[in-house]
């Protein structure tokens, strides 16, 4: 079964979005960067969901340190964030793909799990996605 | 030679007459006769002396003043000569008579007329009182004229007083830009001493931009200093002190008046530098409240969306489903209103990065026109879009955020008409800007709102009392955007009647 890790400290989000995933794809939870990360390597999930405030190790930086990884270098993230693209969040995406970036608060759950799901679907993503 | 005195009587140029008394029965003096005259008698009195010799004066002339025989009478009495002068009505003269008694009952008088030096002498008197009067007339003008001088002073140090006492800076110069005056708080605020100003041009006292870059008031406070305009200057502009140094300040600029002219400008200005400090804190605190708020209400909205999901739902009683559909509305405008909060805060913060992209305007406007007509029908608005310009160029601006304004201004234009009218979307270009119009036929916006409009927060009378769910933002935000691009936005409304936003645009924008 695919495996998707949700690295997210608010229980509310990781609750909810185990509940919608679960059963499609076996689900992993992790509460800060530092955490999702060593998950991450070690469990190598086919996406991960990230969020970018977080205690002990944020997003962004858990991100920058997964693209060092061989596997995170080609890893699916995609980042749920509750702050707006503001360009310098921009500015390091373009640098840490393949990721997709969603407003939490923006986005409706239908259409994240529509996209989750199309994602997964695809083969596994080698190069440039978006 | 021979001579005896009666040649000198004969040939004197003043009269001479001899004159014997006439008594009444009690032997009171009344009246007298002419004995005797000499020839100038005549030249004197205008009387013939033939024609006097003999005859009483009180027959020949009746009327005369009784300080005349009066005179005599007191003469003849008591033997003492008289000089004195007197007027005579019924001769119609005045006379210098020297007058002594002879004999008894007689008495001789040697007179001449000074009618004429009596005259110029009475003249002069006149004269001379008119003069006095004058003098004191004069006097009295003079002590106004003390008094109008030292209430002048008065008022004058007062004004002075009151001028240097305006806790803002007034800077007051000519049409040429020279200061005329500066008052304390300004000398204060810029460092510099009345001496170092007298006779400089206000250009040399520079205003900055934003960017440092100086602001040639030759250019700027004098031309939006124009008559029956007032004018504020970009609340982002400083001015420079003499160390170099530079506050933020906010200068209102006016005209000096005098009749139809204007002599010149006024400047008012203050140092914000609290006030922007004040401003940042709040929308800093602002940021991070909403930031802080957007979690727990994106959680809510998820769970809702999953709520409404379950299968289950379906069979919950229409009520409850009501209750749901409006948890998740109210939950949604909050959203909204954090949105919109945030974009301010970020606005205020300088936070706003452009992502500007060539625009279709017209592909932009039928989108919005797309999403709004559903909220338009179940008013049972008219929605029409018309296009003046044909193919307009293409404009490069940040799309999300231009749609973000257009779409403000048309869903307030939706928002506040009345049910059955009309909104109107115009688009047109001129050779150097994009013009949006949004027309409402809506309730209007009274002269009084529409000076506070743009500002942040505010909500008009009408909107509060008719409609819950503006924010007071979105016009706020219309503006803020506009101006960042280097546009305008403008409104023109009549109460009941309707309003029309315009929105100017360069065709080349700012892009933030």
């Amino acid at each position: 079964m695919q495996q998707i890790l949700i690295i997210e400290d608010e229980q509310a989000y990781v609750h909810l979005l185990s509940d919608k995933l679960r059963g499609k794809y076996k689900i992993l939870t992790a509460e800060n960067g530092k955490l999702g990360l060593e998950m991450a390597i070690e469990n190598q999930p086919e996406l991960i969901l990230l969020d970018n405030v977080m205690p002990i190790m944020d997003g962004m930086t858990m991100l920058a340190e997964l693209r060092r990884d061989p596997y995170g270098k080609i890893a699916n993230v995609i980042i749920l964030t509750n702050l707006e693209a503001s360009s310098s969040i921009i500015a390091d995406t373009i640098k840490a793909l393949p990721l997709y970036y969603f407003v939490k608060s923006d986005t409706s759950l239908d259409v994240l799990i529509e996209e989750i799901d199309e994602l997964m679907s695809e083969p596994p993503v080698n190069s440039l996605t978006r | 030679m021979d001579f005896n005195y009666k040649d000198i009587f004969e040939t004197m140029d003043e009269g001479f007459a001899c004159c014997k008394m006439i008594y009444d029965d009690a032997g009171m003096p009344i009246d007298f006769m002419f004995i005797s005259v000499n020839p100038a008698f005549a030249k004197q009195t205008g009387t013939v002396g033939a024609d006097v010799i003999g005859k009483r004066v009180g027959v020949l002339k009746p009327g005369a003043e009784t300080h005349w025989i009066a005179m005599y009478k007191e003469l003849v009495q008591n033997g003492n000569s008289k000089h004195f002068e007197n007027t005579s009505t019924p001769f119609g003269m005045a006379y210098e008579v020297y007058a002594w008694r002879i004999g008894e009952n007689h008495f001789g008088a040697i007179f001449t007329n000074i009618t004429l030096a009596q005259r110029t002498h009475d003249r002069l008197q006149l004269i001379n009182m008119e003069l006095k009067k004058s003098k004191l007339a004069l006097m009295n003008i003079m002590e106004d004229l003390e008094i109008a001088k030292a209430t002048i002073e008065v008022e004058k140090a007062k004004d002075e007083a009151m001028l240097n006492c305006i806790g803002e800076g007034v800077i007051a110069t000519d049409n040429d830009n020279n200061i005329i005056v500066m008052n304390n708080a300004a000398k204060a605020m810029l460092g510099w001493k009345t001496a170092d100003v007298t006779g400089c041009k206000i250009t040399q006292l520079a205003l900055q931009t934003a960017g440092g870059k100086p602001l040639l008031l030759d250019n700027h406070l004098v031309p939006i200093a124009e008559p029956g305009r007032e004018d504020e200057t970009d609340p982002t502009h400083f001015f420079v002190r003499k160390d170099l140094t530079r506050f933020p300040t906010a200068v209102t600029v006016t005209p000096i008046k005098l009749g139809d002219q204007t002599i010149g400008t006024i400047e008012i200005f203050r140092d914000v530098t609290q006030e922007r400090a004040v401003d940042k804190a709040k929308s800093e605190f602002i940021s991070l409240a909403s930031h802080q708020l957007r979690t727990p209400l994106g959680i809510v909205e998820w769970y809702l969306e999953a709520l409404e999901a379950e299968q289950e739902i379906k069979n919950l009683p229409t009520q409850a489903l009501g209750y749901i559909t409006e948890i998740r509305k109210n939950n949604e405008r909050t959203l909204n209103l954090v949105r919109n909060l945030l974009s301010v805060s970020r606005i205020n913060q300088g936070e706003v990065k452009d992502k500007p992209a060539a625009t279709d305007i017209i592909v932009l406007l039928k989108s919005i026109v797309h999403d709004v007509h559903i909220a338009a029908a179940r008013k049972q608005i008219n929605l029409k879009l018309a296009v003046h310009t044909i193919d307009p160029p293409p404009i490069t601006i940040d799309g999300l955020r231009l749609r973000e304004v257009i779409e403000n201004l048309v869903t307030n234009a939706v928002e506040y008409n009345k049910a059955t009218g009309t909104v109107t979307i115009t688009v047109e270009t001129d050779a150097h800007n994009l013009i949006v119009q949004v027309a409402d036929t809506g309730v209007g916006i009274s002269p009084v709102d529409q000076r506070q409009l743009f500002t942040k927060f505010y909500r008009t009378q009408t909107a509060k009392t008719s409609n819950t769910r503006g924010s007071g933002l979105g016009l706020y935000l219309v503006k803020s955007y506009a101006e960042a691009w280097g546009g305008t936005i403008a409104v023109k409304s009549t109460e009941h009647e309707g309003s029309t936003f315009t929105l100017t645009l360069p065709l080349a924008p700012i892009n933030i």
